[in-house]
């Protein structure tokens, strides 16, 4: 990261990558909090929109398929305005519509949702998945990805196999950051999921570390429950272990060498350490993957969820402080052994 | 010029790099680390990983045997790392990242050492008083510190105080403000002070520069002040809403004339539009909805629309402004 911008172009074509002058490319980003200020009026606006609606138009409320009709022409009118749109304006008032035609749907499917089944968060899910293919807007997308998956996380909660959904939006984040360069033509639909997938997998472990999981989104109707946290575990030491296995295989290092071995081995004995520390996986392969590309933004979120996980861990209420106390004594002990060893044994099989 | 990563995508998105070269370009470009960068990363999040799980693990281990525990050891823990703390300090320099590090944590451990002894010996004092005595005791090491993270600690441990010294039911402050809404005068008065002192004397101190910590400060000026014209809308005193009204229309012009004029901050702007799209549409929403729900809820709807498009607009025009 810390070659200067102006001489890339110079470095692609003394590689033979490139060819000619430097493309003036220079675009000036809009800062984060300009950013905020557009997402929080956004937010506003719709909330208004839906009190209009509510109060001017209270059948559409109150009838689910003028509900869903009506949001579907809002979303539908978002689109076709977010498409041509040139300006913040267009961007802002066609984020709104389209928040508030969600709104308007998903009511929808929950008042037409008669046996307290996961119908409602599979058909939002799906919803949402759709949004974030088809709406030509970064925030946008990253909102629907977001909810996309939280809802397909309750779902699976509500048909009684959580716990797993950790690993699966886990792997979901993965597998967009480790292929995010290799469809250049669908990067700006890759990048803003990568992070809604991010934010809310961050949210569904701390969601989890403070004891409350996804109850308050999930109804009350009892369900048998199929899978186990320890479950959920393996899955992320599994989807921990693709990820390293991907970069291997990124830079030519193949199952069969030393080296390799010696890589995943040592991922599992971290993974395996780990499993009783919730979150700490979680962070790490956060951080993998931005060091991977660069991307400081999720090099930071994985910074922040570790400490936030290790912080929260505190206050988990299915261990004594003491058990987990020696948890992450036992967790400190193997990371520095194992970069002991690292240290020792990798110089020379790199070489 | 953005960083190395912005600049290739910008490349991939143009078309300027071929397909079947992204992947090499992302080498040669070091967006994809090379070997070394890797070893040397993964060894380091060992290191701060391993380190910190052991920290942890003692600070559990250590609230687990709390209640157990007499009361020498206790004070004997915190003050022994406090002494080692100030000890580091003093071994790597005032000067150094791992100093000023220390430094902090020192100030953090006499807090600590002072809750300890309030729980321990029971003095009936009030919560301020642990918070204002430990900004008091901590002076001498915010001012040698010249480390903005201290300043800034020291700043949010006096605004902690006014905020708890106000659930006290008389008391000096009160006899200036003399309102229900003193705790945020104060607060405002307090952090706005600091403001305009941070920006004259960061011309002169280079470790004043800090773009967070300004802003952090600012923020700390901007939030009672909002609050403070929020209630004054809610409240149906028009001499009320008039002074609070006025003081804030005097801040925003203030605010608007330096750090559009005199310093240009992109972020201050936006703090101020962001201010003012809150207070605008408060003061609209409690008169339209007032007698017409559903043509108020329209209008408030289209109104946050303009305002936050216009603000954003403006302020982009000013970034590519600042940036040429």
């Amino acid at each position: 990261m810390s070659i200067q911008g102006n001489h890339i172009w110079d470095m692609l074509v003394a590689a033979n990558l490139v060819q000619g002058s430097k493309p003036d490319t220079w675009k000036l980003e809009t800062p984060w909090y300009v950013k905020t200020l557009l997402a929080f009026s956004g937010w506003l606006a719709a909330l208004f929109l839906l009190g209009f609606l509510g109060v001017g138009f209270a059948f559409v409320l109150e009838n689910s398929m003028a509900g869903i009709i009506t949001g579907g022409l809002m979303i539908a009118g978002a689109f076709a305005v977010l498409r041509k749109s040139k300006d913040q304006f267009h961007d802002h008032l066609a984020l709104a519509l389209s928040i508030t035609g969600q709104s308007l749907i998903i009511i929808a499917f929950f008042t037409l949702n008669k046996f307290n089944n996961p119908l409602p968060w599979i058909l939002t899910a799906m919803l949402q998945v759709l949004l974030a293919g088809i709406m030509p807007n970064f925030i946008h997308r990253l909102f629907s990805a977001f909810f996309g998956a939280l809802a397909f996380a309750i779902a699976l909660g509500e048909m009684g196999i959580p716990y797993v959904f950790q690993g699966v939006v886990m792997f979901l984040a993965a597998w967009v950051w480790l292929n995010e360069f290799k469809h250049p033509q669908h990067m700006k639909i890759i990048q803003p999921i990568g992070y809604g997938l991010v934010l809310c997998l961050v949210y569904i472990k701390g969601a989890f570390l403070f004891g409350s999981g996804l109850h308050v989104w999930r109804s009350t109707h009892p369900y048998e429950v199929w899978t186990q946290p320890w479950m959920g575990e393996v899955l992320i030491s599994m989807v921990t272990l693709y990820v390293v296995w991907q970069l291997l295989q990124r830079y030519r290092h193949s199952v069969s060498e030393t080296f390799s071995r010696l890589v995943l081995f040592g991922t599992l004995i971290v993974c395996a350490a780990s499993m009783e520390a919730n979150g700490i996986t979680v962070g790490i392969m956060i951080l993998l993957l931005g060091f991977a590309a660069s991307n400081r933004m999720l090099l930071g979120l994985g910074v922040t969820s570790l400490l936030f996980y290790v912080s929260s861990y505190y206050y988990l209420l299915e261990a004594t402080l003491l058990s987990k106390s020696m948890t992450l004594f036992a967790l400190g002990l193997i990371m520095l052994l194992s970069r002991w060893l690292m240290l020792r044994i990798m110089p020379r099989l790199v070489e | 010029m953005g960083s190395p990563r912005s600049q290739i995508i910008d490349l991939i998105e143009n078309d300027s790099i071929p397909q079947e070269n992204i992947e090499q370009a992302l080498l040669v470009s070091e967006v994809a680390p090379h070997r070394n960068t890797w070893f040397h990363f993964v060894d380091q999040m060992m290191l701060w990983l391993g380190t910190l799980s052991l920290a942890f693990a003692v600070l559990f281990f250590i609230a687990y045997n709390w209640s157990e525990l007499g009361r020498f050891v206790k004070f004997g823990l915190v003050e022994a790392l406090l002494t080692l703390s100030i000890a580091a300090y003093w071994r790597w320099g005032g000067d150094t990242l791992p100093g000023k590090a220390s430094l902090l944590i020192g100030t953090l451990l006499l807090g600590a050492l002072l809750a300890l002894y309030g729980q321990t010996y029971q003095t009936g004092a009030d919560t301020w008083q642990l918070f204002f005595n430990w900004a008091l005791l901590i002076i001498p090491w915010v001012i040698i510190s010249r480390f903005s993270v201290i300043w800034v600690l020291w700043l949010a441990l006096i605004n902690l105080s006014i905020v708890l010294y106000f659930q006290a039911s008389v008391n000096v402050l009160w006899l200036v403000f003399a309102s229900d809404s003193s705790v945020l005068w104060s607060l405002f008065t307090l952090n706005t002070l600091v403001l305009v002192v941070w920006e004259i004397q960061q011309q002169h101190r280079l470790w004043m520069q800090n773009v967070w910590a300004v802003r952090l400060i600012a923020v700390g000026s901007s939030i009672p002040i909002t609050w403070l014209v929020l209630s004054a809308i809610f409240k149906s005193d028009t001499m009320y809403f008039i002074q609070n009204g006025s003081i804030w229309c005097v801040w925003l012009g203030a605010l608007y004339l330096f750090y559009r004029t005199k310093k240009p901050n992109l972020f201050m702007l936006a703090g101020g539009c962001l201010s003012a799209i809150i207070v605008l549409i408060v003061f609209f929403s409690k008169h339209f909805l007032a007698f017409n729900h559903m043509g108020g809820f329209l209008f408030i709807a289209l109104l946050t629309i303009v305002l936050g498009a216009s603000a954003a607009k403006w302020l982009k025009n000013i970034h590519q402004e600042l940036q040429t």
